[in-house]
C-alpha cells in the first residue's frame, strides 16, 4: 500500500504495441505494464495480442478499466514499476481525477482521425483532447510529446 | 502458400532488397511496409488485398507489434489459412522460402514452426574454434 509507483504515464492509441512493449518499456525500466482501458477489459483477443509484448520483453501485464485503476493502484507493491498506459486524454483526466499519482505524462501516438489537426507527425487533436491535457497539467503533471525515447520532450505548452 | 513480410519502415522492401542481392527473387512472396503515416486500418486494407484461396504465413519483425497484431487477427479467425511468425531471420526466409515444395504437405502451423526453428539454428555468435580433421580414413575419407 501506499503510493504506487507510476514510473511513467503515456497516451498511445495504440496501447500496447512494438514501440510501448519493447521500446519504451526497457528504456524507463519499467516492470508491469498497466492499460487503463474499458474497451481492452472487456476484450480477450486485444488482451491476448498485447500480452505477447509482455511477454517477450519479461514484464508483467494487467488490464483494468478506468474504474479500477483509481480504485485499485494504490495496492501495488514498492517493487513494481508501473508503465501505465492510456489511449486519450479524456481517459487521463478521468484517473487524474479520480486520485491516481500520475506526474509525468508523456504524449505518444495520437493519430489522425476525422476533426482534429496537426501538432506533430504522430500527434493530432482536437479541442476536446487540448482541454483535458490543459486541465491535466493544470492539476500539476508534467505534461510532454515525446514519441521514443530519444527524441527531445517537447513541453505541452510548446505545442498548443 | 504465400508468405508475406510485414514490419515497421522499411523491414519488408529492406528485406526484399536483401533478398534480391542474394537470391533474385523468392516466390510467391509479398513485401508489405508499415509506415509512419500508414493506420492499423491502412495495414490490415493491404493485407485483406492479398488474401485468396492460398494459405499465408505472415512473417512478422516483432512480436507484439502492429504488423504481428494485425497477422494475428486474421489468424484468429482462421488459424487453418493465417499463421503468425515474428522476429524470424532472413536465413529461414531463404532457406524456406526457396524450398517451398518441402513445405507443400505441411499445414500452415507446421510451416511456422519450421520458420521459428530454422531462425533458432542460424541465431549464433561467432567463436574461434579451430577445424579438427578425421586422421582415421580406414572407413572411407
Amino acid at each position: 500500500m501506499g503510493e504506487p509507483n507510476i514510473v511513467l504515464t503515456r497516451i498511445d492509441n495504440r496501447l500496447v504495441h512494438g514501440q510501448v512493449g519493447v521500446v519504451w518499456t526497457s528504456s524507463i525500466g519499467a516492470n508491469l505494464l498497466l492499460v487503463a482501458n474499458d474497451d481492452t477489459a472487456a476484450d480477450p483477443l486485444q488482451q491476448e495480442l498485447m500480452s505477447a509484448t509482455a511477454e517477450t520483453s519479461g514484464v508483467g501485464i494487467r488490464f483494468w478499466t478506468l474504474q479500477k485503476t483509481i480504485t485499485t493502484i494504490s495496492k501495488a507493491s514498492a517493487r513494481q514499476k508501473i508503465f501505465l498506459v492510456v489511449r486519450n486524454p479524456e481517459d487521463v483526466l478521468t484517473l487524474v481525477k479520480g486520485g491516481v499519482p500520475i506526474k509525468q505524462l508523456n504524449i505518444g501516438n495520437m493519430h489522425f482521425s476525422k476533426g482534429k489537426t496537426e501538432i506533430t507527425k504522430k500527434v493530432y487533436m482536437d479541442d476536446t483532447d487540448k482541454a483535458a491535457l490543459k486541465e491535466i497539467a493544470a492539476a500539476g503533471v508534467d505534461v510532454f510529446v515525446q514519441d521514443v525515447p530519444e527524441d527531445k520532450k517537447q513541453p505541452l505548452e510548446e505545442v498548443i | 502458400m504465400k508468405i508475406i513480410v510485414t514490419g515497421h519502415g522499411n523491414f519488408a522492401s529492406g528485406l526484399q532488397s536483401t533478398i534480391k542481392l542474394l537470391a533474385g527473387s523468392i516466390p510467391n512472396t509479398m513485401f508489405i511496409d508499415f509506415t509512419v503515416e500508414m493506420s492499423e486500418t491502412d495495414l490490415a486494407a493491404k493485407f485483406q488485398q492479398q488474401i485468396g484461396s492460398d494459405n499465408i504465413l505472415f512473417f512478422c519483425d516483432l512480436v507484439g507489434g502492429t504488423p504481428y497484431k494485425e497477422a494475428a487477427k486474421l489468424s484468429f479467425t482462421d488459424e487453418e489459412k493465417f499463421a503468425v511468425v515474428a522476429g524470424c531471420n532472413i536465413g529461414s526466409l531463404l532457406e524456406l522460402g526457396l524450398n517451398q515444395s518441402s513445405l507443400a504437405q505441411k499445414s500452415i502451423k507446421e510451416v511456422a514452426e519450421e520458420f521459428v526453428k530454422v531462425s533458432q539454428s542460424g541465431t549464433q555468435f561467432f567463436q574461434h574454434r579451430q577445424v579438427v580433421q578425421p586422421q582415421n580414413d580406414e572407413d572411407g575419407i
